[in-house]
Formats: structure tokens, C-alpha cells, sequence
């Protein structure tokens, strides 16, 4: 161990460079892997609802100048009743657990979305006002046990809140909401203000039911929801399109569901002026909203820069160390006649490499902090940044730091190692006469 | 008196691409404990190859070598280096220092790689006093002379208190008066401690001031 320190400062002046290049490298492997880190965390944080067992089917409505439409079933009435039928037909299906009315959209990760603001009734809280996203479900859908999303703990069962019939001055939120206004107490049956413009009129809306925080978009760090009902077909009279999401049973492979949803099936489906227009599953539309949202090709394009960053660290090491280890050829020579095993020799000069390339880490990492204290670490998609960010390590400054900082030193010594082995490997192979005859 | 080194019909053949050189053809000789030896002959007979082979850093195309009684082949690489780190000393014609250690800590090479070694920093100084530069210490080699840097390969050969020292020419680059001195400390190593040294030298007087010549021509014993 000594040795290793004692031979790293006698070849300070050679060692200088690699030195500083590793001090560099850390710099920018910060700059490079942290984005990656954070999107890799990003997408694999649970979105909070069983998207993996959800399927989504969309219906359009027959144009009135079509061969098979019927006339008489084109009132408002026939539309629910029918769209009563389509559900009960899903259901029937075996590897169908529950089905639910989206609307003219899947409900969740939808492209399109509504957003209110509403004010706290919590005086300690007054003034906060935030921007949130609002989710509109159909009423008597089974929209949250179809969606797999769970209550909190004191709320009504998610089949209770499927059934609850909220009036126009009800929500439901989710626990990550409630806790920005009401830190310390539960929700449930407190009152939101909501002020209309003028400034006369004050009206309260009131938290009926509390649920466990989910992600609207994969692509959104933010668990913060709020749910109202509305019912569709009251609203849309000359509506064109509308949604299903089905829930499937467990370990029915929605893939496998969509792919052998043949002829015979999408026939039973044809029901009064309304045909399935196309089924999908819910990784489909989440990877769908990723792309249009140009993330996943983000997300590939700083992988793969992460990778030919990685693949350069290796090879600007094993170039310095095998410069560095060809003029040690001797002393390798001098420390096997004395005693030292092929194996001490490769210890030995991975040692000092793993130590300069700890240091050089070191102070790159505190330069680094030094960097991010003024300007701030990635937080992935900007989306993030407008709206209560969730509490994980992505938006708590020190823990980012400490994460981010251990998968550089990862990656660092790891390419340092590999880097050292080959020249180290040659080295501890020359046989000791030879190597004692190289001057 | 036992034998310390013993070689039995040792063969060394080098096989460069096309080319076969033989080194060594069918070499036999002991070496008794204790004794001051010293290997002559003109250049490219194999001396070097012969010191090498004594000293486990090479191994014979064929025959046998013992070391103090034991029959080193087919020991492992790991029992090799034990036994090169606690019985054999090299001493190098081009003294061989590590340029970025100090001399002392290039004295105390054997024993970082001793397993158990407590003192080392000590013994390192004591073996450096025996060679008369204990007031050198904290000098890096580059800064000694020939004849100091050679002392300090001494240093580091019986650091470990090996009883065998294999010297390959341990003056041939140092002129007649530093020589001189290396061989007195030689020949004190070899009375006063008791080591057993082979020496290749081409110096006919330096040769005669020890207990034996063995004579080399042409990769055989000449008797
Ligand atoms: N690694 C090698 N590959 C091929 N031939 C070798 C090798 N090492 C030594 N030889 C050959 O073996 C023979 C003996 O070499 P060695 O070094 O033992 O001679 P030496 O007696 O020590 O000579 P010198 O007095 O010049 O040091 C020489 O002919 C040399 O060319
Ligand atoms: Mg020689």
C-alpha cells in the first residue's frame, strides 16, 4: 500500500496528466451521466396505477351517410345504452377483469389534459395556489379499480369512489396534493376556495375521497391529481369517438390480448351506430406520449453519448497506463526476482490507479458541486419543474448529489480498472529475466 | 558439508523463431554452503543463463535444481517466489534500482513482499548501515554513484537475511577502485555473516580472491 502512494508521487510529472484529465472527466461524466440517471429514475418510477394490465379500446360513431347506419339509434339515449352494451361485452370476456367509460379519450396519460387551480381552506396555507391537473372520469365506470388505483388509508375503497356521486362542488385528489395543502392532517372532508375572477363570489369545493398519488404521464414527475366526474354523452351530442380501458385479469399478457383480438370479437363489438376503431395497450400510448414528446429519443440519444463517453474514459486510460507501464518493465523485473507474485503486480498497479483516479474524483465531484450549487442538477423534463415536484432523489439537492456521485465513481474506476488490466496483465506476464534484461 | 545449490545435467535451450541456441548443454555442479564461488568465462557462454537458473527466475530446458535440498521443480509459481524472497539475494550488474523510491524503501522490497515482516523500515536501515550508507538514507537512487547504488543493491539482496547471494557481475559497470570496495564488502558478507555468494565475474583478480572458479566455455563446465 505504502508503495503505491510512494511510486504515484515520484511520478507525479507523468502521473500530472492523467491526473488532470481525470479531474476533467469526472466534470463531465457529472454533465453526462446525471441526465441519464435522472431519466433512467424517471421511467422507472412507479406510475402509481396498474398500467401494465390495462387495455384501451377506442369506438368511433358511424357517419350518417354510411351503408349500416341506423338512424334510430342515433339519440342520445341509444348512445348510452349501447355504450352500456359494449361494456357488459368486455366484460363477458374471461381475460377481462373490469371495463371503464374514457370518454373521448383513455383517461390516463392522455395527450390532452385539463388543468385548474384551486386555493387552500387552510388558513396556515392561504395563499398557495397551484396549478394541477385535472382528470375527468365518467361517473358509475368503475374508473379507479379499473385503473388499479388504491385509496389512502381512511378514504372510501376505490370501488366506493367509482360509485360516489359527486356533485359539481366535490373532488377526489390524491394523497401528494392534499399534502401540499394540509401538511399534517388527513384530507378528507376538507374545503378548497375557489375564487372566481371579479373577486365577489367565493365558492368551496370539498375533498371527497383521497387516493394514493399516480403520475398522469410518464414523462411527469409530479404525483399530483385531482378527479372529477363528468358525464360524457351529456356533454357531447354530436360526439365522433370514444374510449374503453379494460383491466385484464392477472398475468394475461395485454400484447397477447390485443393481438388475438380477432374478426369475431371486433364484430360482437359493432353495436348500434358504433365500431371499434383500435385497440391498444397502455404501454403503446405511454411510449406514444414519450416520443411526441421527444423523450425517448432524448433518452437514446444521451445513452448512447453516455456509452461512447464511457468506452473514450477506458481507452484514454489504457493509452496513459500503457504508455506509463511500458517504461516499468524493469522494475517488474527487479520486484519478481525479490519475491513479488504476478498477482501483487497487477494489485499493485490497479492500486495506484484506483487511488489517483479517487482523488482525481474527488476534486472534479467538489468542483462539480460547486457548479451545481449555483446552477442546479438536471431535473429531466421541464414539465417537472412547473408543478409540485414529488420528494424523491431527483429534487432533494444532497441526495442527488450523493447518488450521482457514487454512479460516476462507478463508472470511473471501473473504466480505470479495465484500463489498468490490459497494460498490467502484459506486464505481469514478462517472464523476469527477460524483463530484468530491458533497460 | 551440505550442498546448498545443487544443478544435475541442466540444459538450457533458447528458441528464437528459426533459430536454437543452446546456453547451457548438461551442466552439473555444487555449490556448499558457506562458499565464496565465482563463475568465469567468455562472453555468451552462459553465465548469465546458469545465474538465472540458480536463482528460479529462469527455468531449465531440462535437469534438476536444488535448493537447499529441495527439488524446485514443479513448485508452484507462488512457492517459487517464497523461496526467491527468503532464501536468494540478487545483486545486478546494472544495479537495478527503482528510480521513484527512495533507497531506503528500495531496500525494503523483499520484505513488503514477505509474508509477516514487522520492522521493515529498520532492518532496511541496518542493512544500509552494513553497506556503509547509513547517511544516505533519504536520497533517491539517481542521486548515489555507481559504487553507492551498487552498495544499495546489497542492501536490498541481504536485507532479507537470505543465506544464498547471486551476483551477475556486480563491478562490471564500476571502475577499479569502487570495485574494490564492492568486493570487500562481498567477501565480509561472506565471512563475517556467513552467506553463501555465486559471482560471475570477468575479473581474474577478483576471481582469485574467492574460494573456487568455475570455468564456462561454449555452454559447459570447462574442469
Ligand atoms: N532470451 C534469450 N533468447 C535467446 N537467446 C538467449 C536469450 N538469453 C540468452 N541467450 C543466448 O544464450 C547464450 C548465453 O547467454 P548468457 O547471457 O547466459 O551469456 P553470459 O555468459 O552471461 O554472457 P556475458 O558475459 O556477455 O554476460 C548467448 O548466446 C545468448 O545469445
Ligand atoms: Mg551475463
Amino acid at each position: 500500500m505504502k508503495i503505491i502512494f510512494k511510486n504515484l508521487w515520484h511520478r507525479r510529472a507523468q502521473n500530472g496528466w492523467l491526473f488532470a484529465e481525470l479531474i476533467i472527466v469526472t466534470f463531465l461524466a457529472w454533465e453526462i451521466i446525471d441526465p441519464v440517471a435522472v431519466s433512467i429514475s424517471d421511467r422507472n418510477e412507479p406510475l402509481g396505477y396498474d398500467a401494465d394490465r390495462l387495455v384501451n379500446l377506442s369506438f368511433i360513431s358511424l357517419p350518417e351517410n354510411a351503408a349500416e347506419y341506423k338512424a334510430e339509434e342515433a339519440d342520445s339515449a341509444s348512445n348510452v345504452a349501447n355504450s352500456a352494451k359494449i361494456a357488459r361485452y368486455l366484460e363477458s370476456l374471461p381475460e377481462v377483469e373490469s371495463a371503464c367509460f374514457a370518454g373521448s379519450n383513455p383517461i390516463l396519460n392522455s395527450s390532452s389534459n385539463y388543468w385548474d387551480q384551486l386555493r387552500s381552506g387552510n388558513p396556515a396555507v392561504d395563499t398557495l395556489v397551484k396549478n394541477i391537473i385535472s382528470v375527468q372520469y365518467e361517473p358509475d365506470s368503475k374508473f379507479f379499480e379499473t385503473m388499479g388505483i388504491e385509496s389512502a388509508p381512511g378514504s372510501p375503497s376505490p370501488e366506493e369512489l367509482s360509485r360516489l356521486n359527486i356533485g359539481p362542488r366535490e373532488i377526489i385528489v390524491t394523497e401528494d396534493y392534499a399534502r401540499l395543502f394540509w401538511p399534517d392532517e388527513n384530507a378528507l372532508g376538507k374545503k378548497f376556495i375557489t375564487v372566481s375572477r371579479d373577486g365577489k363570489d367565493t365558492t368551496y369545493t370539498t375533498i371527497v375521497g383521497v387516493v394514493k398519488g399516480l403520475r398522469y404521464q410518464s414523462i411527469l414527475r409530479s404525483r399530483c391529481l385531482i378527479f372529477k366526474q363528468d358525464r360524457y354523452f351529456d356533454y357531447n351530442t354530436d360526439f365522433d369517438e370514444f374510449a374503453y380501458t379494460v383491466r385484464l385479469a392477472p398475468g394475461v399478457d395485454p400484447k397477447q390480448f390485443v393481438a388475438d383480438f380477432g374478426p369475431e370479437r371486433r364484430n360482437k363489438l359493432s353495436i348500434g351506430n358504433f365500431r371499434l376503431n383500435k385497440i391498444a395497450e397502455q404501454q403503446a400510448l405511454i411510449d406514444n406520449v414519450e416520443f411526441t414528446y421527444g423523450i425517448a429519443s432524448n433518452r437514446k440519444i444521451k445513452m448512447i453519448l453516455c456509452s461512447f463517453f464511457l468506452i473514450n474514459l477506458i481507452l484514454g486510460t489504457v493509452g496513459c497506463f500503457w504508455l506509463q507501464t511500458r517504461r516499468r518493465v524493469s522494475e517488474t523485473g527487479v520486484l519478481r526476482s525479490f519475491g513479488a507474485l504476478k498477482s501483487q503486480i497487477i494489485k499493485m498497479l490497479i492500486g495506484e490507479s484506483v487511488v489517483l483516479a479517487t482523488t482525481a474524483f474527488i476534486i472534479g465531484d467538489l468542483l462539480y458541486l460547486q457548479y451545481a450549487l449555483k446552477e442546479g442538477f438536471d431535473l429531466g423534463f421541464v414539465n417537472n419543474m412547473s408543478l409540485n415536484v414529488i420528494d424523491n432523489w431527483v429534487s432533494n439537492f444532497w441526495e442527488h448529489f450523493g447518488i450521482v456521485s457514487l454512479i460516476v465513481y462507478a463508472l470511473i474506476i471501473i473504466c480505470v480498472i479495465i484500463g489498468t488490466l490490459l497494460p498490467a496483465l502484459k506486464l505481469s506476464r514478462i517472464n523476469p529475466v527477460d524483463a530484468l534484461r530491458d533497460e | 558439508m551440505s550442498s546448498i545449490i545443487k544443478l544435475q545435467n541442466i540444459s538450457k535451450i533458447y528458441q528464437t523463431k528459426n533459430i536454437e541456441t543452446s546456453a547451457l548443454d548438461d551442466v552439473s555442479l555444487e555449490i556448499e554452503e558457506g562458499e565464496f564461488v565465482s563463475i568465469m568465462g567468455p562472453s555468451g557462454c552462459g553465465k548469465s543463463t546458469m545465474l538465472n537458473i540458480m536463482g528460479l527466475l529462469d527455468k531449465p530446458t531440462s535437469g534438476t535444481v536444488e535448493i537447499k535440498g529441495k527439488n524446485v521443480d514443479g513448485m508452484s509459481d507462488k512457492a517459487l517466489a517464497r523461496l526467491r524472497n527468503e532464501t536468494l539475494g540478487f545483486v545486478f550488474q546494472s544495479f537495478h534500482l527503482i528510480n521513484t523510491l527512495n533507497i531506503v524503501d528500495n531496500v525494503m522490497i523483499p520484505l513488503v513482499y514477505r509474508h509477516g515482516a514487522k520492522d521493515k523500515s529498520r532492518l532496511a536501515r541496518e542493512a544500509l548501515e552494513r553497506v556503509g550508507l547509513s547517511h544516505r538514507l533519504g536520497h533517491m537512487p539517481s542521486q548515489l554513484s555507481g559504487g553507492q547504488a551498487q552498495r544499495v543493491a546489497i542492501a536490498r539482496a541481504i536485507v532479507g537475511n537470505p543465506s544464498i547471494i547471486l551476483a551477475d557481475e556486480p563491478c562490471g559497470n564500476l571502475d577499479s577502485k569502487m570495485g574494490a570496495e564492492i568486493m570487500d564488502l562481498l567477501h565480509h558478507l561472506n565471512k563475517d555473516l556467513g552467506k553463501t555468494i555465486v559471482m560471475v565475474t570477468h575479473n581474474a583478480d577478483q576471481a582469485r580472491q574467492t574460494d573456487r572458479i568455475i570455468n564456462f566455455f561454449d555452454g559447459r563446465r570447462v574442469k
